[in-house]
């Protein structure tokens, strides 16, 4: 082989590398909204969507599932926030309204994001949260005070084997 | 032989050695050169790393606070971790590479040296920028060295020079990975086909190509996390709807075949030491090259088993835990050949087979405490503990550093013309084989007891072993100062006993580079050699 040739061949597997490279790249950048399909598809990872107001179940009396509601606020959020019953017996199929109160402990404006998590995250295609104030960014005034609500209804078509289901938010300060 | 002597006669004609003077490390683009140059660093990055490990353990000999701030102690955690793994274990194998793989295929240099000499700088830069971030605001990256967010995204005026100095490293492992793919398709003697190719070259032949995998995705992830603390983006941000498990899932893929990255290459310098010393062939060349091929391969599609307790759908976590435990059968495979290997050989016991015999027993323990891990009910209680601090120190350790040592004592006569003192480098295996049992095998007792991993202090139930953990550090530590002063005694002359072209008793039925003199020319199979060894095939 000559080195004219060996240059050819060099340069063509380097090409082909350089291609794997480039590919690799892009399907780490892919791998993000890969990820949020996947989760919506098999509804992994708890996230909730926003469901419409005019859901209407029939209420199954026969089962009673118990619904937590855990509060927690981001690293640097300085925010006092409560649900008012920690956890609550409900039936499927009924309207469900949970308060809860936020506090800015802060001398300053603040407006804070919520975020939603359901577990078991397989669960949470049968949580449908109607009203919710994590749907949209909060202001809260320096050391005010709110009562937020949350209204949801859980899809009776829940499977038997969930007998308890947790609802989490969480409150980030998104001040700029 | 008739290859050689073409060699030497071709020097004769136009001669032209190594640059003068210390501009030669510079410039070099001669595969020797640029090995000698990656082992050196890895050397030096070696006491760096295990400086930081000293520090570590020094903190924990007893509990309370003695002498470091917990958040220095995490710097160190994260820094000894990505020292070891970019600064040393990797830049060892690819410094043997560039040394073995032309003279093993029989190629005159790398097919692309000034490539090559570029991904050793880059390399150097690399590890430098990261080093500074010590000396920085805020202190070095403390998060570990898996750098999950959000807690890395709390690092100081660190953040974005260590996230720069991982592109500069990924950088260079590319380009290093791309030479050695078109060295191996490219420039191997004519009948040096790809199945009779020594199983060192098979196994970073697949090495370089999981490189080139992964080393993208690591970079696509770090400059994620660039982008959520400069840029307001919210990849993995829960406020702005990102996940920061997303995070944990894109570093693993990437973090598990990196974890094979450092260990195929151990594979196939063992796979290249046990058969000479043994005096047989390797037992069952072609499945060690599937097994490897199939480890890689698996490799990609078993991540998710470092997040079992993250909060996956229990789907998940059984065929991570399934997918995991597959990987035991290619191992086991490579494992019971090298067993094979020495059953009935001719056994030698000179310290590169020390060294080898120590890496099959050590690494088959680590291979099990694994493979308990793989077992995701049973990780919960192991997670995040020193349990899995010793599993994967027994494959690292007394693995791939071992198996690193091996090969330095196994090559250094062929390229020096010089015998390493055989007696020292004994006592030094026996020291090293001894304390990093010490070192590593109470750890298993610890996580179990349930001492977390990456804490500066621990409650006084665990003291003992610590104490006995640390004892051991300083003994393994100090013993590798021997190691160092064998290596350079050996550069600067040795023993003074003469060094035959085969250095090991018929080594040149097992490797082309046996074939050349000792020590080895600076310029060799400028026209490919006409016949390569058949002992194996």
């Amino acid at each position: 082989m000559s080195i004219d040739d060996l240059e050819q061949r060099n340069k063509k597997t380097v090409r082909a590398l350089l291609f794997l490279v480039f590919v690799m790249i892009l399907f780490a950048v892919a791998l993000i909204p890969l990820y949020d399909i996947l989760c919506e598809i098999t509804g992994i990872n708890g996230k909730s969507k926003k469901s419409s107001s005019d859901l209407n179940y029939t209420v199954d009396l026969e089962r009673t599932i118990t619904l937590e509601f855990i509060t927690s606020t981001g690293a640097g959020t300085h925010l006092q926030f409560k649900a008012d019953r920690s956890a609550i017996k409900v039936h499927p199929g009924e309207v469900i309204k949970m308060n809860y109160s936020v506090t800015n402990n802060t001398k300053k404006r603040m407006l804070a994001r919520a975020r939603s998590s359901i577990t078991p995250g397989p669960a949470a295609e049968y949580i449908k949260i109607t009203e919710c104030f994590c749907f949209e960014n909060q202001t809260f005034e320096a050391g005010e005070t709110k009562q937020l609500e949350v209204k949801m209804l859980v899809d009776p078509a829940l499977p038997e084997r969930y007998k308890r289901l947790t609802l989490g938010l969480t409150f980030y300060d998104t001040t700029k | 032989m008739s290859a050689v002597i073409a060699e030497h006669e071709h020097d004769d004609h136009h001669d032209h050695g190594p640059e003068k003077g210390f501009l030669r490390w510079i410039i070099t683009t001669n595969h020797k050169d640029i090995g000698t140059l990656y082992l050196l660093f890895a050397l030096a990055m070696f006491f760096v790393g295990g400086t930081m490990a000293l520090i570590i353990r020094a903190e924990l000999f007893e509990p309370g606070m003695q002498f470091v701030s917990p958040q220095f102690f995490n710097s160190m955690t994260t820094m000894h971790a990505l020292v070891m793994v970019f600064g040393a274990v990797m830049p060892a194998f690819v410094g043997f590479a560039n040394w073995q793989i032309p003279m093993m295929i029989g190629a005159p240099d790398m097919a692309l040296p000034r490539m090559n000499n570029m991904s050793f700088w880059l390399l150097v830069a690399g590890i430098l920028m990261l080093a500074s971030t010590l000396f920085m605001e805020g202190g070095a990256p403390a998060g570990g060295w898996t750098l999950y967010p959000p807690l890395v995204l709390q690092t100081g005026a660190a953040l974005p020079f260590a996230i720069f100095s991982v592109h500069l490293l990924g950088i260079s492992s590319i380009m290093g990975a791309i030479n050695i793919i078109a060295t191996i398709f490219n420039m191997r003697a004519p009948k040096m086909t790809l199945m009779k190719m020594p199983l060192f070259v098979w196994t970073w032949l697949i090495t370089a190509f999981l490189l080139i995998a992964i080393m993208p995705v690591f970079a696509g992830a770090v400059t994620m996390l660039l982008t959520d603390r400069f840029f307001d983006t919210s990849f993995f941000d829960a406020a702005g709807g990102g996940d920061p498990v997303l995070y944990q899932h894109i570093f693993w893929f990437f973090g598990h075949p990196e974890v094979y990255v450092m260990i195929l290459p151990t594979f196939g310098v063992a796979s290249t030491i046990i058969p000479v010393f043994a005096r047989k062939p390797l037992f069952g060349y072609s499945s060690m090259v599937y097994a490897t091929a199939a480890i890689a391969f698996l490799s990609f599609i078993v991540w998710a088993h470092h997040m079992f307790t993250v909060g996956m759908p229990i789907a998940g976590e059984l065929y991570f835990m399934y997918a995991t435990m597959l990987i035991a059968i290619p191992t086991g495979v490579k494992i019971f050949n090298w067993t094979a290997t020495m059953w009935q050989g001719s056994m030698t016991f000179e310290a590169p087979m020390l060294f080898s015999i120590a890496f099959v027993v050590l690494f088959t323990l680590g291979g099990f405490t694994g493979l308990m891990m793989a077992l995701a009910p049973i990780d919960f209680q192991y997670h995040d503990t020193y349990f899995i601090v010793a599993h994967f120190h027994y494959t690292l350790v007394p693995a791939s550093v071992f198996i690193i040592m091996a090969g330095a004592y196994f090559w250094i006569p062929k390229w020096t013309g010089n015998m390493y003192d055989e007696k020292l480098a004994r006592f030094h295996f026996w020291l090293s084989a001894i304390s990093v049992n010490i070192l590593f095998f109470p750890q298993h007792f610890l996580g179990l007891a349930g001492m977390p991993r990456r804490i500066p202090d621990y409650a006084v139930q665990f003291a003992d072993w610590n104490m006995v953990s640390s004892i051991g550090a300083f003994i393994f530590g100090f013993s590798q100062l021997l190691f160092v002063y064998i290596i350079f005694k050996t550069i600067r002359g040795g023993t003074g006993e003469e060094v035959t072209d085969e250095v090991w008793e018929d080594a040149h039925k097992h490797g082309l580079e046996w074939t050349l003199p000792s020590p080895v020319p600076y310029h060799t199979f400028s026209t490919p050699p006409e016949k390569i060894p058949t002992e194996h095939f």
